[in-house]
């Protein structure tokens, strides 16, 4: 999943999610996680994460990136779920619907609402040094998404990744990870001086969506 | 010329990155004075976007004197920043909006524009650039020349004083560098504002600047002077720099006897040729 497909998707779509306040969706949000986790059932899990579907449906949200987006977890739930001795079905499947619901609600915000809206938003409750923390690292990733592909690029062209020596390919992923870390130290460095020159201190501020 | 005319001053700068390495800018005072046009020349590696990041008071000196509209800008940094637009080296590391509209704005409302001023600057920025049809369009997809005038609006939309461009035109395609080029004379014909910057296209030079600063590989500022005569009077190839076709070919046509006038301006130099 291209990470600028998220950004396109929530600067370009027009649906009513798209004109609702981030302060609003993401009380919504704040909401989900707190039903989840104060009924940790497999009803309430399920009426959740089928509103939310339904709501996505309704304002015709593209549900093949939804689910593409919301699958990305269950990858790690499911290493989770293999760990757990004596797992059942009736034991896996609250916390399998409600990963899928909370990541739904997340998946939701990301898709119909730019990311300066809503660290605005959360700039309103939170410190401010944690929300533009989290504003460079999310911006961050789109830059560093393209370093990961270059570098994955550059280990193929000189045969770096090969199923028949998965010790040198683990080893060289492990030095292409290690180039790209060092980028993203030197990343967040550039990109702090480039908004301090741009008049930055830790606020966020948006114009509103124009119709 | 009176004190205020001085925007910027650099004394004998030096400074040490963490972990070391150090860049002596040191040997010819820089100065820049209202409305000049400057570039800074040097080899790969010899402290110009250093020196620009100490005019934007993003570093802080270890040794030495800047001062940049009378104040030390790494001190008074809130004093200075809303006169100085700054177009930095990676034009993707400085756009922060999701849309192009949403990026120009960025500035003018961190420094406590309306948002009713900021929109009609954008607008005007949008209009000035010739750049209104990507307004609604996502800074990652736009290219390479496209956004660095997306980058140059943001710059110019809230109205410093002093542009500061750090290779301004690099990877960028011909058409983009003759329309970025062009806006930037313009720009300065219409407010005389002031500018400096760092390239290495000895061709943009002669477009962008009046006065140049020659810097040696170790940081040392070296030579100063009009750019005619930096490229007609020194030795730059220990600098690791050339000057201009159209700088060598006169010097070369000169040393065959045939006395030109020292230009850079084609039809000057089409002109003298024609009289003759």
């Amino acid at each position: 999943m291209n990470l600028y497909h998220i950004d396109y998707l929530a600067v370009s779509g027009t649906s009513g999610l798209h004109r609702t306040p981030a302060g609003v969706k993401l009380c919504v949000l704040a909401g989900v996680i707190a039903v989840l986790l104060t009924w940790r059932t497999v009803p309430v899990a399920f009426s959740t994460l089928g509103a939310l579907w339904l709501l996505a449906a309704f304002e015709d949200l593209p549900l093949r990136t939804l689910l593409a987006l919301v699958s990305y977890p269950l990858v790690f739930l499911a290493v989770l779920l293999i760990s757990v001795q004596h797992l059942t079905v009736a034991g896996a499947l609250p916390l399998v619907l409600r990963v899928l619901a909370l990541t739904s609600a997340v998946v939701l915000l990301l898709l119909t609402t730019t990311y300066p809206a809503i660290f605005s938003a959360l700039g309103r409750v939170l410190p401010s040094g944690l929300v533009t923390a989290l504003f460079f690292t999310y911006r961050a990733l789109f830059i560093l998404s393209g370093s990961l592909d270059n570098a994955r690029t550059a280990l193929h062209l000189r045969a770096g990744l090969s199923w028949r020596h998965p010790a040198a390919t683990l080893r060289n992923l492990g030095t292409a990870l290690a180039h790209v870390l060092v980028e993203a130290i030197e990343l967040s460095q550039r990109m702090a001086e480039n908004l301090t020159v741009r008049g930055f201190d830790n606020r966020i501020y948006t114009l509103e969506r124009r119709p | 010329m009176t004190a205020d005319d001085i925007i910027v001053e650099i004394h004998c700068l030096e400074h040490t990155y963490t972990g070391g390495v150090r860049v002596d800018l040191c040997g010819t005072d820089f100065r820049v004075t209202r409305g000049q046009r400057v570039a800074v020349l040097g080899p790969n590696g010899s402290g110009k976007s250093t020196l620009l990041k100490h005019i934007l008071g993003i570093l802080q000196p270890t040794k030495g004197k800047v001062v940049v509209f009378g104040e030390d800008p790494a001190r008074h940094y809130n004093h200075v920043r809303q006169k100085i637009g700054a177009v930095m080296q990676n034009a993707d590391e400085q756009l922060i909006g999701p849309t192009v509209f949403d990026d120009i704005a960025f500035a003018p409302l961190n420094f406590g524009f309306s948002r009713e001023e900021t929109r009609t600057r954008v607008e005007e920025m949008l209009h000035a650039l010739d750049i209104g049809h990507l307004r609604e369009r996502l800074p990652h997809y736009l290219s390479g020349g496209e956004k660095r005038k997306v980058a140059l609006a943001g710059a110019l939309v809230f109205g410093p004083e002093l542009l500061i461009l750090d290779e301004p035109l690099e990877g960028v395609d011909y058409t983009s560098r003759q329309e970025i080029t062009a806006f930037l004379h313009k720009l300065h014909a219409d407010t005389g504002m002031t500018m400096i910057s760092t390239m290495h296209d000895m061709d943009l030079v002669c477009d962008l600047a009046d006065e140049g600063y020659i810097m040696q590989s170790g940081g040392r500022i070296d030579l100063h002077g009009r750019i005619v005569d930096l490229f007609f009077h020194h030795d730059l190839a220990q600098y690791n720099l050339a000057p201009p076709p159209l700088a060598q070919l006169v010097t070369r046509l000169n040393a065959h006897g045939l006395h030109l006038p020292l230009t850079l301006d084609v039809e000057v130099l089409a002109e003298v040729l024609g009289r003759r």
